[in-house]
């Protein structure tokens, strides 16, 4: 994958990577993207097939992320049981509301995991991404020998210029029906509801499956419409093990991720901004300290301009990188979109203090409304704090600013 | 976020330390609240690895359940918890009599229980998780619990329920509250880790950034425990399920004590940030209002105090669209009410109305006081007095809109005319209380376009409103059983199932569960 050549000016995805091992780039990190389309740094990681998070212990800022080892291992125990444990019977039971299977041994599942090769290596991939073609082509075709559960396909897509794998929990499909996504979590429906959270979590990263699933039929000349414009939850009911079915629908996440992802910039056209010589493999050799590794690091992912909000901190394994990095430049945007719209054309939250306080200098003419607007504000509470004599209202004299990126 | 946050949030981020974000304290603390920590153990729904509770900084009680996935073990440390949170909630259960206005008696509750947590989440797991998974106990067939464990469900869902209403103070999550009354430097999201807040409160030795990424990579007040932690924590768990199946006290023992030491370690700091958040606010003066919301508390704290004289109060899985409706309308109307009485008590709350250009602020320029006119509905003249002002902001009032007075709300009066400069309004209600205050040229006064409704509420719904006739946005708004428990299932594992749990070790952070690597 990844073959992506630039302008000679430009530098390549794998100059960028070089010596480094290659990550896998996932549903999470594509839904990632769509939620900040705008940072280009999360971009070229992406598209460079780099690993986050160690790139950012070696920055010093490890991610703040992290799974627990007992939901993965509850999450693995739960899947196993619906598929392996009970011959996929009891996942076959859990989504009889949606789609009626037959129970094994007349059930028929093609578990595109069992392709020979190596595990985890590029051949072992292109067979799986191969297989799932096949299988499509057989479910498309109307053959009655077509599998009716389709364990682990893989979905190769094209995200803006680079290639990347997706592998959804499962397909399941009835000869002369329609064929549905189907994705597992071990996180409970109570009562009918999950955590809306993890729920819109699910939903944007089964939206990418869905889009890419769609892309494929199209690739193989199928109608897209034979996939049903949602997904199937299988998750545990309530607070025990036993699996219940839901339907979430996807049609409008499906839609407007695809919208979405059109706009993106292209891969090449976002190298081209950079420099030919960028690359994040500082240290081919191994042979630097951990600080002098840092340094030069540092230099070259700041060549890539990041877009650092809030949100970050939840999806990016970069985010303490960045958030130090917009600190230190007292970014108005590391407090919410609301915070960068409400201050458009403010680049510092020391200027918005500054307009609110004293208005525009001279040569900002373009900063009046918003000036206006902060002083108001700034009047507003002023009269406030004037009329409740507590001394702690007023904030503690300023710090000079610390914490800077390096 | 208003303009005035974020200026506020510049001033915290530019001096590294919280700024207020109001002059008072809008909710009501209790002399002794009860104050809960708990950490859950990830991938189960309700299955507390531990719980720490108490009154009293010093001397918090501490249940543990080395491995929360066997029954017995689970419900050792529960049923101990059951018990305290009972015995400190049965004392708000006592009904007094009081004479009703316009005669009669009335029967209400003498107190209410205020239970405080860290955070939301912690929030949300006590009431709608584990109070959820303990009220239909006992029920249809499924496991029995002791007594007070059903007890102990059926209070933690009516303080789950009652925490949705704006303005309550009875389960209280320490990183909201605080984030009402303080601005920090930092974003929302960020601000929903309390020991990250409490740094910016009351301040740190050295770099801020530091400490606060030291906290984001090594603190968690529960319920989710720190990943590393667990990743620790992980061989002992195991150990006591081996310890289990071969019958082996000493390695139960062993493990119980390894996890009850950090259990310990990780939720005496999560207490003690707790009960440092409850003294921060407890040091700000009160506002005027917050004695009537905790009144209303109490008040309603009385319908469930009523409902347990006859046996433990029920509550249905889901609510009958008509009740759904009819809790909606009451809490968007307390959000109203909430937001202009919060308005009236405190100006730094005001000040957000009058940056919005919500309200006419100037000085005072000329008084008509004896202007008369005929109101609507009305055969004689009366006084309606004029108030001219020159304005001092902006404001985006238009001349007929109904405004208040800030300084004394009962005083009610409509924009007359409005332009950038000045503004007259007319004073409609309540003329004898204005005669009582000085109104006089040069006087800074600001009128406010808000208008509460104060009597009762007229659009309570009788019938099914449209709105919520059919869910239709996603299908899982659907399929709810009857209220018992039979078909909960239960996080149980058998001795055997416990034996083939794997030891996984530390994650990547992009791992997945059932992803072949």
């Amino acid at each position: 994958m990844s073959g992506m050549r630039g302008q000679a000016t430009s530098p390549s995805l794998d100059g960028i990577r070089g010596t480094l091992p290659r990550a896998r780039a996932n549903a999470r990190s594509v839904a990632a993207l769509t939620q900040n389309p705008g940072c280009t740094r999360r971009r070229v990681i992406d598209s460079a097939g780099l690993p986050a998070h160690d790139l950012a212990a070696k920055l010093g800022r490890p991610t703040l992320r992290g799974q627990s080892p007992f939901a993965i291992e509850g999450g693995n125990r739960f899947e196993d049981r619906l598929k392996e444990r009970s011959g996929y019977g009891l996942l076959v039971e859990a989504l009889a509301p949606y789609v009626e299977l037959p129970m094994p041994p007349g059930l028929v599942v093609e578990d595109v995991n069992q392709v020979g090769g190596k595990v985890g290596s590029k051949a072992w991939m292109d067979a799986r991404v191969a297989k799932t073609d096949e299988v499509l082509a057989k479910i498309t075709s109307g053959d009655s020998t077509a599998p009716h559960i389709v364990d682990h396909p893989v979905l190769r897509f094209d995200l803006a210029g680079a290639e990347v794998n997706l592998e959804p929990d499962a397909l399941a499909f009835r000869v002369g029906d329609r064929l549905e996504l189907v994705e597992i979590k071990s996180y409970p429906i109570i009562d009918g509801q999950a955590d809306p959270g993890k729920l819109s979590a699910t939903a944007g990263q089964t939206a990418v499956y869905h889009m890419a699933l769609r892309s494929t039929l199209e690739r193989l000349g199928f109608d897209p419409d034979l996939l049903v414009w949602s997904v199937i939850l299988v998750a545990p009911r309530n607070f025990g093990r036993q699996p219940v079915a839901h339907r979430v629908p996807l049609k409008k996440k499906s839609l407007s991720l695809s919208r979405v992802l059109s706009a993106v910039p292209k891969t090449a056209e976002v190298l081209a901004g950079l420099p030919a010589d960028l690359t994040f493999d500082v240290d081919p050799g191994g042979t630097m300290d951990e600080a002098t590794l840092r340094a030069a690091l540092t230099k070259a992912v700041q060549q890539v301009g990041a877009l650092f909000v809030p949100d970050c901190v939840t999806a990016c394994d970069m985010a303490a990188f960045c958030r130090a990095e917009a600190w230190a430049k007292d970014d108005p945007a590391r407090l919410g979109r609301d915070a960068r719209d409400n201050l458009a054309g403010v680049h510092t939250l020391a200027d918005a203090l500054r307009l609110a306080e004293d208005g525009p200098a001279a040569g900002e003419d373009e900063l009046a409304d918003v000036a206006e607007a902060l002083g108001a504000a700034r009047s507003a509470i002023v009269r406030a704090r004037s009329l409740v004599p507590t001394a702690d209202l007023t904030p503690v004299p300023a710090v000079p600013p610390a914490g800077g990126a390096a | 976020m208003s303009l005035i946050d974020l200026l506020l949030t510049a001033e915290a981020a530019r001096a590294h330390r919280a700024v207020r974000r109001t002059a008072y304290r809008h909710v009501h603390l209790a002399d002794r609240p009860l104050i809960v920590v708990a950490y859950n153990l990830s991938g189960e729904a309700a299955a507390p690895l531990g719980i720490m509770y108490g009154t009293d900084p010093a001397a918090p009680k501490l249940v543990v359940a080395a491995e929360p996935r066997n029954r017995e073990c689970r419900f050792d440390a529960i049923n101990k918890f059951a018990e305290d949170l009972d015995a400190y909630v049965r004392p708000f259960l006592t009904l007094k009599t009081e004479p009703k206005r316009g005669g009669g008696f009335r029967q209400v509750a003498s107190g209410a229980p205020q239970v405080i947590v860290p955070n939301r989440a912690t929030r949300s797991y006590l009431g709608s998780r584990l109070g959820r998974s303990l009220r239909y106990l006992g029920l249809a067939g499924t496991h029995d619990v002791p007594e007070a464990t059903k007890w102990a469900g059926s209070h933690l869902s009516w303080l789950a329920e009652h925490a949705n209403l704006p303005g309550q103070a009875n389960f209280l999550a320490m990183t909201e509250t605080l984030s009402e009354h303080f601005a920090t430097g930092q974003s929302a999201l960020e601000d929903e880790s309390l020991a990250a807040l409490l740094a910016w409160i009351d301040g740190v030795a050295g770099d801020l950034l530091a400490e606060l990424e030291r906290v984001e990579l090594e603190e968690a007040f529960g319920p989710v425990p720190n990943p590393k932690w667990e990743a620790k924590l992980e061989p002992h768990v195991k150990r006591w399920g081996d310890g289990l199946r071969t019958d082996d006290a000493a390695k139960m023992a062993a493990a119980e004590a390894a996890v009850r030491t950090a259990v310990d370690a990780a939720l005496t700091d999560a207490y003690a940030a707790t009960h440092r958040a409850v003294d921060i606010l407890r040091a700000i003066d009160p506002a005027a209002t917050v004695p009537d919301r905790w009144a209303n508390d109490v008040y309603e704290w009385g319908a469930h105090a009523k409902r347990a004289k006859t046996g433990i109060p029920m509550f249905a899985r889901r609510h009958d669209a008509l009740r759904a409706a009819a809790m909606l309308q009451r809490w968007s109307a307390a959000a109203d009410e909430l937001e202009t009485a919060r308005a009236f008590d405190d100006p730094m709350i005001m000040a957000r109305l009058d940056a919005e250009g919500r309200c006419v602020t100037g000085a005072i320029t000329s008084v008509d006081a004896q202007n008369k006119e005929v109101k609507p509905g009305n055969q004689r003249a009366t006084r309606v007095p004029l108030v001219e002002l020159s304005l001092t902001g902006a404001t985006r009032l238009l001349a007929g809109e109904v405004v208040r007075w800030v300084g004394d709300k009962k005083i009610r009066g409509v924009v007359r005319s409005v332009d950038d400069g000045s503004a007259v309004v007319a004073v409609t209600d309540q003329v004898k209380a204005f005669d009582t205050y000085a109104w006089s040229p040069g006087v800074e006064v600001m009128f406010v376009g808000l208008d509460p409704w104060e009597g009762p509420n007229p659009w309570g719904p009788d019938e099914i409103p449209w709105t919520h006739k059919e869910a239709t946005t996603t299908e899982l708004a659907g399929e709810a059983e009857p209220g018992d428990g039979a078909t909960d299932g239960s996080p149980d594992m058998t001795p055997a199932e416990l034996a083939e749990v794997v030891v996984v070790g530390t994650v990547a952070p992009d791992a997945e569960p059932g992803v072949v690597v």
